[in-house]
């Protein structure tokens, strides 16, 4: 016979002693990955930190590198994986830590998203495959900027520089 | 990376029942006359399954992977195994170093009568080394002669296969990736709760503790369980959304969406009911319907444990709320 559900307990000692249960919806809080002003900041600042100056079009970046280091920015603990999976022999075989990471974020819609209002806002352009600095970029390193004097996002922002040390080789963003 | 590729793969990561199970089932699929053998409660007489009118056998082994151990090591406690097991078919066991008679019980109520194995599959999860041929199939020879064989031929043949030529002998669909690859991440949630750290549950526990005291005292031990119970699924639940977030993050999104339709759907029915507790009792079921339409091919039991663990963080959460009887 399969246990009791622990809310079917619940409900029954509640019944018990004649206590009314409510549910309180409004305390239910929405995951800051979807929310568009954290993204944009973490794009941001993965950008500032990891674009490279490329003469005379400014600085540049490839968009799935960005992709991964603002997917690992919001992750930290995922930093151990990433460490691993670079220093990996080319013809070592992939953890499955590794694959789900690569699946992960590779469907990280949220991103897409950002960069196409980014984009759009005239930061960020497209070349080819690389993100460039499009005629507002100062927007990204406005933000950036905003965030380090206020101390916000911390976290993010160390693990954004510890991706600094950390080689991203074309393996690991395009496949094997 | 191809089907084939990722299947053997993550079949060679399977141990123990997990990848007997997963052998059966997949067997079960592409042979009509599969018959898989349960070991409950009588034991399977050394036999995992038969097909083909019950003269083809399959025995499975998956060892725990252990890092530390050579290949001699692996080689031989498989070599020992699939020894083992073919002395029950050939009902032979050791004494000493002789082969003697044992009467195998259950294979008599396996094999059908007048029937015998003609042919002997060993499905292990590892099959790096080709020196696990000559031991078994020397000790098939032994075997044979020692034997009245009964039950197996005495022309028997036996092969081994390990994941990649498992993978390789029938067409690896969708479904067997999709297959395999909930039940890993079934069994990496299940781990991964046990390591996660609920990071602040200091009104949870402010709730229980106000539970306790509208409770009568002789009520404290189920209190005590249900708390370690909700805590346990609330971990599931975190340790499911984490891998959820790395790695297959459009539907991260769909869970964040049923979490507050959930929420809602307790509240409208426990706002409309008389008997608000016996709504909020129904959670979980309604978790679990609702739940279903993004987490149905996750597999009943994963399905179960995300729909106990929404509800627990509902709970964690401190979503559910009561109000005390006037007189506490």
């Amino acid at each position: 016979m399969p246990n009791r559900s622990a809310i079917a307990t619940l409900s029954e000692l509640l019944e018990e002693s004649h206590a009314k249960p409510k549910m309180r919806i409004e305390r239910l809080a929405p995951s800051a990955i979807y929310d568009l002003d954290y993204r944009v900041f973490v794009v941001a600042a993965a950008f500032e930190r990891h674009a490279k100056a490329a003469p005379p079009i400014g600085r540049r970046i490839h968009a799935t590198r960005l992709k991964l280091l603002q997917f690992i920015a919001i992750r930290p603990r995922l930093l151990p994986v990433i460490k691993a999976w670079s220093t990996a022999k080319p013809d070592e075989e992939l953890t499955f830590t590794t694959q789900d990471l690569r699946r992960g974020f590779l469907g990280d819609q949220m991103f897409d998203s950002v960069v196409a209002f980014l984009v759009a806002r005239g930061a960020l352009e497209w070349m080819d495959t690389q993100l460039v600095e499009g005629k507002n970029a100062v927007l990204l390193s406005a933000i950036h900027t905003a965030a380090i004097d206020s101390g916000l996002f911390e976290l993010e922002r160390q693990t954004i520089e510890a991706l600094r040390g950390i080689k991203l080789t074309v393996r690991m963003l395009e496949g094997e | 990376m191809s089907f084939g590729l990722e299947y053997s793969r993550s079949l060679s990561q399977l141990t123990g029942d997990p990848f007997q199970e997963e052998v059966c089932v997949r067997l079960g699929r592409v042979i009509v006359s599969f018959q898989p053998i349960p070991r409950k409660p009588h034991g399977d007489g050394g036999l995992d399954g038969l097909s083909h009118d019950g003269e083809h056998a399959y025995c499975c082994y998956g060892p725990e992977y252990d890092a530390a151990k050579k290949t001699k090591e692996r080689v031989d406690a498989i070599v020992d195994k699939f020894k083992e097991d073919l002395r029950k078919l050939f009902e032979l066991d050791m004494n000493g170093t002789k082969l003697v008679h044992k009467e195998n019980e259950e294979i008599a109520t396996i094999v059908a009568e007048g029937t015998t194995i003609k042919h002997i599959k060993l499905i292990v999860n590892w099959f790096e080394s080709h020196r696990l041929i000559g031991p078994i199939n020397t000790a098939l020879k032994k075997y044979r002669k020692a034997s009245a064989c009964k039950y197996v031929d005495p022309t028997a043949s036996v092969v081994i296969w390990g994941p990649t030529e498992f993978a390789a002998a029938y067409v690896v669909d969708e479904d067997s990736i999709l297959r395999i690859r909930h039940g890993t991440l079934f069994r990496e949630v299940k781990s991964a709760a046990d390591t996660v750290a609920i990071a602040d549950p200091t009104t949870f526990e402010a709730k229980i503790a106000a539970l306790k005291k509208i409770c009568p005292p002789y009520k404290a031990p189920t209190i005590e369980g249900m708390r370690e119970q909700f805590l346990s699924d609330w971990r599931v639940s975190l340790a499911f959304e984490q891998k959820l977030d790395s790695s297959i993050p459009t539907l991260h999104h769909a869970l964040e969406a049923d979490r507050l339709r959930i929420a809602q759907q307790v509240r409208h029915l426990m706002i409309s009911s008389p008997q608000p507790h016996v709504e909020l009792g129904r959670a979980e079921q309604i978790a679990k319907d609702l739940l279903a339409n993004d987490f149905e091919t996750f597999g009943s039991t994963l399905l179960d444990s995300i729909s106990s663990g929404e509800v627990a963080r509902l709970m964690g959460d401190c979503l559910i709320a009561w109000e005390a009887p006037a007189n506490a």
